[in-house]
């Protein structure tokens, strides 16, 4: 089995879509002969060509505005979006049209498309390169989000993404984008949308459940490994599919754990943490031993020189483990 | 509201001020008097469907308007006076192209073939429409006649005439997307994304966008529209829009063009937009209406105008009563289907919050 980074994971999975359905069409700024600025688009060009790999005009209203037309012409479109950064000025057309056509055509016209940008900090990207607008996305009704943290998962999401029937936001954690590597099937296969996966399973009795996605998810793993030596255990869940989130996995085990932490880079106030916990309380109550504890970043702008302090590391989420284990 | 300001007021629009004034003369087919402007054949057939549309969306609008007045519906979204500049275009499709009316341009969805009946169901949201009771009055959708769901963000629909168009352009096919706008759709980002799209990938599309006469000073410094066409590299042209022979001119050799691989044009036409008075008439002289002039052309054809339009009004009279009285009587969506189409499948989240509440 061939080992892949998560850029080539993604690669391999829009190639083997392609071969497959030529409705994919992949566009974006600079997504066709340079191959994306992160290269996640390499060799696309060559092998499918300028119809169906496009480098487009830089207006990100237009990409998602456009490729929503392609939607309804019959197309599978992929936009690529450079940075989640710059997916605002697309945001209208995502949150008033794409969200919406399902909806209010009363399900004549639905606008499938999967959107991929990447996200998250750690690559001294600063303000406008850095941000993590999950929860922006998810507060809207009709959207799916997605945020693999490993290759074999990236792969297999996104072609499990590409033949879902709804709009998926496909969230790409850049920080890991090189350094996450691990063994990939050649061609075709899936992981299914709105299942998370348990990475770590907590063995002892003073355990923890701890969530956390993307970038972050090697965090909490560094985290639960100190913990271990202190005599914390960590059972840690990636969610894979942030919307429709897997609820009832982690709900699961925080009724074993009692202890329930969530980490993620997007700022603290009203992030998808806050929903997490909500879930959780509104399911396991009873269960709990501790309050849940959300380890996040701040509710600032991203920083460019201090995104070390900013975002929520290993050494931010051990402390927030232990004290909840020991509340 | 974003769609609008509910008419009122019995206003036409004034007289073109500053830069508009200046711009060149605006393409006509027919003189004031209904004679062809330009030595060009007659169309007698297309002349009376072309009258037959603009009188039934005349009307529409009037009753709709009074059903607004009346509290039988919350809101509506009126082209009173543009008649021919939203049904004369839509009447220039083929089968399979693509129509994007915007929301004061939806009573255009009829020339494709939308019954009146389905209109009146959508504009009270029942049960029995196919928007199931979600979309706006006049945020019509109907994949059955080719007509794109109506949004309610000024000029949202413009980029996706665009990448629809660009699709099209990229499988080599033939049809075409035909936008119509009115009012300031076109000072939005969407318009410029939209035509600059369409003109770097040579789009199968047709943007047409009406302007209130002596309206464009307020939204832009240009003097025309269609020189922001021009700007982007796409061919654009002025017609008078309140002339629906010179509209559907216009238009059919726009999309004829883009079939033939000629790419996208805008058509930018100049209208009096019309609201009615306290009556719920209104009042427009052959200067300003689409209809009027209609008529004129149509008599100079020799066609006995009078008693066509009396049994056109009264048709559509009974076609509308019929429509309301079944809208009523059809009653609104089963409350579970709020669930519903949010996505392909209601999820485990949504059949939650139903249950919980239902």
């Amino acid at each position: 089995m061939p080992q892949m980074n998560l850029v080539s994971a993604i690669n391999d999975a829009l190639k083997v879509a392609m071969r497959a359905d030529d409705r994919i069409v992949v566009l974006g700024e600079d997504v066709g002969k340079v191959g994306g600025v992160f290269r996640v688009t390499q060799g696309l060009h060559e092998e499918f060509g300028e119809d169906r790999v496009i480098d487009t005009p830089l207006s990100e209203g237009g990409i998602v505005g456009t490729a929503i037309g392609m939607a309804l012409y019959g197309l599978l479109p992929v936009p690529e979006i450079q940075f989640a950064d710059f997916i605002f000025p697309g945001y209208d057309q995502i949150v008033s049209e794409l969200a919406k056509l399902r909806y209010r055509s009363g399900g004549e016209y639905p606008a499938k498309m999967v959107i991929r940008t990447p996200v998250g900090g750690g690559i001294r990207g600063g303000l406008y390169h850095s941000q993590s607008p999950e929860s922006l996305f998810i507060h809207v009704a009709g959207l799916k989000v997605v945020c693999p943290s490993n290759p074999y998962d990236a792969k297999g999401l996104l072609l499990a993404s590409l033949r879902d029937p709804d709009p998926v936001l496909f969230l790409e954690p850049k920080r890991v984008y090189r350094a996450a590597k691990g063994d990939v099937p050649e061609g075709d296969y899936t992981v299914p949308l709105s299942q998370a996966k348990v990475v770590r399973e907590a063995t002892g009795a003073r355990a923890v459940t701890v969530v956390a996605w993307g970038a972050m998810l090697y965090e909490a793993l560094a985290a639960a490994d100190e913990a271990e030596r202190q005599g914390v255990s960590c059972e840690v869940i990636d969610p894979r599919t942030l919307w429709p989130l897997d609820i009832d996995t982690i709900v699961a085990s925080v009724k074993k754990t009692g202890r329930f932490v969530v980490v993620h880079e997007a700022p603290k106030t009203c992030g998808f943490g806050a929903e997490i916990v909500a879930l959780v309380n509104e399911r396991a109550f009873l269960h709990l031993e501790a309050p849940p504890c959300r380890v996040t970043g701040f509710d600032t702008p991203f920083p460019y020189t201090l995104e070390m302090d900013y975002l929520p590391l290993a050494h931010r989420i051990l402390p927030a483990v232990v004290a909840t284990a020991n509340y | 509201m974003q769609d609008g300001t509910p008419d009122e007021g019995g206003q036409t629009s004034p007289a073109p001020v500053g830069l508009e004034a200046l711009a060149a003369p605006l393409e006509r087919a027919l003189e004031d008097d209904g004679r062809l402007a330009d030595g060009s054949a007659a169309e007698p057939t297309l002349a009376l469907e072309l009258y037959k549309h603009l009188v039934s969306a005349r009307g529409l609008d009037l009753r709709f308007i009074a059903l607004q007045r009346s509290g039988d519906i919350p809101f509506y979204t009126s082209a009173l006076g543009e008649e021919a500049a939203t049904c004369a275009p839509a009447l220039a499709l083929e089968l399979g192209d693509a129509f994007f009316p915007g929301p004061r341009s939806a009573l255009a969805s009829l020339v494709r073939g939308v019954s009146i009946v389905e209109v009146v169901q959508q504009v009270f949201g029942t049960a029995r429409s196919t928007t199931k009771g979600r979309g706006l009055p006049n945020h019509v959708s109907s994949r059955e006649q080719g007509v794109v769901s109506v949004g309610g963000v000024p000029g949202g629909s413009l980029t996706h005439a665009s990448g629809w168009g660009w699709a099209a352009r990229l499988r080599n096919d033939r049809r075409v997307a035909l936008s119509v706008v009115c009012g300031p759709a076109f000072i939005t980002g969407d318009f410029h994304n939209a035509v600059n799209f369409a003109g770097v990938t040579r789009a199968n599309v047709v943007f047409v966008c009406s302007v209130a006469r002596g309206a464009l000073a307020a939204q832009t410094a240009s003097a025309t529209v269609a020189e922001k066409g021009e700007a982007y590299g796409v061919p654009a042209r002025r017609v008078d829009g309140r002339d629906a022979l010179a509209v559907h001119r216009a238009v059919r050799a726009a999309l004829a063009a883009a079939r033939d691989g000629a790419g996208p044009s805008l058509i930018e036409l100049v209208v009096a937009r019309a609201k009615p008075g306290d009556d719920g008439s209104i009042t427009l002289d052959v200067a300003e209406c689409p209809l009027l002039l209609l008529e004129r052309h149509l008599e100079q054809l020799g066609i006995d105008v009078a008693p066509l339009r009396a049994q056109l009004e009264a048709d559509l009279d009974e076609s509308f009563r019929l429509a309301v009285s079944e809208a009523k009587s059809s009653g609104p969506p089963g409350r579970i289907s709020l669930f519903e189409d949010v996505f392909a499948e209601v999820p485990a989240h949504l059949l939650s919050q139903r249950d919980a509440a239902y």
